[in-house]
């Protein structure tokens, strides 16, 4: 669902690994397009913020294309993407951690996004839920809710157990909760 | 039924639940638990929740950036043959500016100069090719025929002298271009020497920046894995 057409439309992850590992710069091009906007809107989501997010990406893409020859082809290609993305996303926001101050006193603003209609409004209020969430958290959250990974992949990108990823994403949705029931009652108050 | 579920193996469940994959005896135990469990029953809705807000996020589109940056150096993978070919047009190159030539002992021979108003057309040219390999048939032969006549038996011994003829006449094909090649050397100009120097100083120096980069990584690489 996340593939595009392509001149290597057709090929699998596999076929244009072992192509771009033979030296071919269309075959790794081909497998940068196929899934740049994934790891882009990953990156937005983990972020909130497009330079940022364009930042993680260019961090990503590098370091997949560093350790290409070490991918063995056991498991999905996109497992072991993630897996990299995870550890690249959880240093950047540790080191702009360093840079700004901590996320626990965040303001409460309003993420629900209901009420606009927009797609981009949607996808900022989606944003500012997941800028609330402390980074582990945010990490099974993205990867459960929108990569759709199994816990037991969850698991294996984020070197936890699969029942460390379950009670991480029931403590982000108790989180979320409460922001969401501290707009209502700010709404009512208004 | 006997078996329920505690909080804790609802919630095991609950994200297979939401999505309706549970085989339908752990489905009726969730169900059971949810009837009389507030917390489970907020977790399930909020799985739900989440689930349909996620899936109104409308991808955004990439921004323009330089996908190209970071192709540039084969040295992460293994050794291509770059080098090799890039040896090669630096040779030919060299061998233009220095007016140099090739000759085989096959005899065919490539003139690198423009040598006046000497031209070699393609007719020419596959005359020559078509004179060389006559040549080299013939030469094939003799040798063959110096052979039987020496009556060597075995078509092994045969097999193996028809080799090394052929690789005899390769490796004196190599050394005319050895000597080519310090010809030209000799007889370069200060500015050929220039360029060459910039050329590999500068590929010392991508290789180096590179190797530091790589360095760098590879730091990253074993803190995490990555
Ligand atoms: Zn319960």
């Amino acid at each position: 669902m996340y593939r595009e057409l392509t001149m290597f439309g057709k090929a699998t992850d596999e076929q244009l690994i072992q192509k771009a590992l033979a030296g071919s710069e269309r075959a790794w091009f081909g497998l940068v397009r196929r899934y740049e906007k994934r790891l882009y809107n990953y990156s937005l989501r983990m972020t909130g913020s497009p330079d940022d997010a364009m930042d993680i990406l260019q961090d990503v893409l590098m370091s997949v294309y560093r350790n290409l020859a070490s991918y063995r082809g056991d498991g999905a290609f996109v497992a072991w993407l993630f897996r990299i993305a995870s550890f690249r996303c959880t240093d950047f926001l540790r080191r702009r951690g360093r840079q700004f101050a901590s996320t626990d006193d965040v303001d409460v603003i309003d993420v629900s996004g209901a009420d606009t209609g927009d797609g981009i409004d949607r996808n900022k209020g989606l944003m500012g839920m997941m800028n609330l969430l402390p980074t582990e958290q945010k990490h099974v959250i993205e990867l459960k809710f929108f990569q759709h990974f199994t816990f037991d992949e969850i698991a294996g990108q984020l070197g936890i157990s699969s029942n460390t990823a379950k009670s991480r994403m029931y403590a982000a949705l108790k989180k979320m909760r409460k922001q969401n029931e501290n707009v209502m009652l700010l709404k009512e108050g208004a | 039924m006997k078996t329920e579920y505690s909080c804790e193996q609802c919630k095991e469940q609950l994200f297979d639940f939401v999505n309706s994959v549970l085989p339908p005896l752990e489905k009726q135990l969730v169900d059971q638990h949810l009837q009389h469990c507030a917390e489970c029953d907020t977790d399930m809705a909020d799985i739900w929740n989440l689930q349909s807000q996620a899936s109104s996020w409308r991808d955004e589109r990439v921004p323009r950036w330089k996908r190209r940056q970071f192709f540039f150096d084969p040295s992460p993978w293994p050794m291509r043959m770059q080098w090799a070919a890039s040896f090669a047009s630096l040779l030919v190159l060299i061998l233009v500016l220095m007016e140099g030539r090739i000759s085989t002992v096959g005899g065919l021979s490539i003139d690198f100069a423009t040598n006046g108003s000497r031209y070699v057309s393609r007719p020419e040219l596959m005359q020559q090719l078509a004179r060389s390999q006559d040549l080299q048939r013939s030469e094939f032969d003799s040798s063959v025929q110096k052979l039987t006549s020496a009556q060597i038996a075995t078509n092994q011994l045969l097999l193996r002298t028809v080799l090394n003829v052929s690789r005899q006449e390769r490796r004196e094909d190599l050394g005319n271009m050895l000597i080519l090649w310090e010809q030209a050397q000799d007889q370069r100009s200060m500015s050929t020497e220039e360029s060459l120097q910039y050329l590999i100083a500068s590929q010392i120096r991508d290789r180096r920046e590179i190797e530091v980069l790589n360095d760098a990584m590879l730091q990253v690489s074993t803190d995490r894995n990555f």
